[in-house]
């Protein structure tokens, strides 16, 4: 999460990132607001050994495992308002699955949307989520960072286990789709060339910079501390 | 198209703030194009009354499908009420920006730092 935000944080004007990685280590990532604690907070850290995070963008819990996490930080309004930076990095996704065989499609808006209380972010698709044969196969989240726009979300590639009593991926998984496993690094791959070619501008691949590591590092102890992810 | 109403003032981050009939006391929210840009409002994370701000800092968040964004203060005051209504209907702010909808109540430090903010032709040929 630290590493996310400080992409954020960094970003110069005409710059956008795409940043593709998976976790060390099974992690629940709780949404920004939701309310938490009565849920989680005791069976959680029992469970998956205190391994829970709260990220700085909205939604519901996605539990982290066998997937691919992708981050898109571009400036505030480059791609449009927040609903339209949604769509358009969804369409890329989107393509960037059919290139690998998964029927990703866009959902529908079936009313309003969840509330932050109503379960795991891959119970239900919302507006302009990404579907496969009417299962959620990934969940995304934003949030406007000063001037910058941080999208990041999760693609289940292998089917998890059910680590939390009722918490599963909800969603399907691209094995399970395609009647297969895909390498993490096809899968990328495949997001990588999509994101290009619907995202505007020149892409090259880069570590993280100095500045970015620096800043990254001073958020590290904020997004660690029992205090923030336990806020709610 | 979205309402902008005249009378009121606006920002460039979409926010408005609508006179009272307390002196210097203005309600704050953010726009019709702001609420329909961000979707379904789920949450709001207001101040305490009595915070006082400068311009420009953060005073709350808004959380929108699955969109967060800090709310930011338009001029430099103190906060004298907040909307707690909001906190079981967030949706307001989608259904009624300019009346039920406002998030907070502030009493403005300087009268004369209106003057930097928008009217409502201004903020038209923003969105627009």
């Amino acid at each position: 999460m630290a590493v996310d935000v400080a992409l954020a944080r960094c970003l110069e004007p005409a710059e956008g990132v795409l940043r593709i990685y998976s976790w060390s280590h099974p992690t629940l990532s709780l949404g920004r607001n939701q309310p938490a604690w009565k849920r989680y907070g005791e069976v959680v850290s029992g469970r998956l050994e205190g391994r829970v995070v709260r990220r700085p963008t909205g939604g519901r819990e996605v539990l982290h495992d066998r997937e691919l996490t992708y981050a898109v930080v571009a400036r505030d309004r480059a791609l449009g308002g927040p609903r339209a930076t949604f769509e358009v990095i969804n369409r890329a996704l989107v393509v960037a699955l059919q290139a690998l065989g998964v029927p990703a499609e866009l959902a529908r808006s079936e009313g309003r949307v969840p509330a932050l209380g109503a379960g795991a972010c891959f119970n239900r698709p919302v507006e302009n989520e990404i579907q496969a044969r009417g299962q959620k196969i990934v969940g995304s989240a934003q949030a406007r960072i000063g001037r910058t726009l941080l999208q990041h979300g999760s693609l289940p590639l292998l089917p998890g286990p059910e680590l939390v009593p009722g918490l599963r991926y909800g969603g399907g998984s691209v094995a399970e789709l395609l009647g297969q496993q895909v390498r993490f690094t096809v899968v990328a791959d495949s997001i990588e060339t999509a994101m290009a070619e619907a995202l505007p501008g020149e892409w090259r691949r880069g570590r993280l910079r100095p500045r970015e590591q620096r800043v990254a590092a001073s958020l590290l102890a904020h997004y660690e501390s029992p205090a923030w992810t336990w806020r709610r | 198209m979205s309402e902008i109403p005249a009378g009121l003032f606006y920002t460039e981050e979409h926010e408005y703030l609508k006179p009272t009939d307390d002196q210097d006391v203005f309600l704050v929210g953010i726009t019709d194009y702001a609420q329909g840009e961000l979707g379904d409002v789920v949450f709001l994370e207001l101040p305490e009354v009595g915070e006082e701000f400068e311009k420009q800092d953060v005073f709350g968040t808004i959380e929108a499908v699955k969109a967060v964004s800090d709310l930011y203060v338009p001029v430099a005051g103190e906060i004298v009420a907040i909307n707690s209504v909001l906190d079981d209907d967030p949706a307001i702010v989608n259904t009624d920006p300019y009346g039920e909808g406002w998030m907070i109540r502030l009493k403005v430090r300087e009268p004369s730092s209106l003057e930097d903010l928008l009217d409502h032709e201004a903020y038209r040929a923003l969105v627009d």
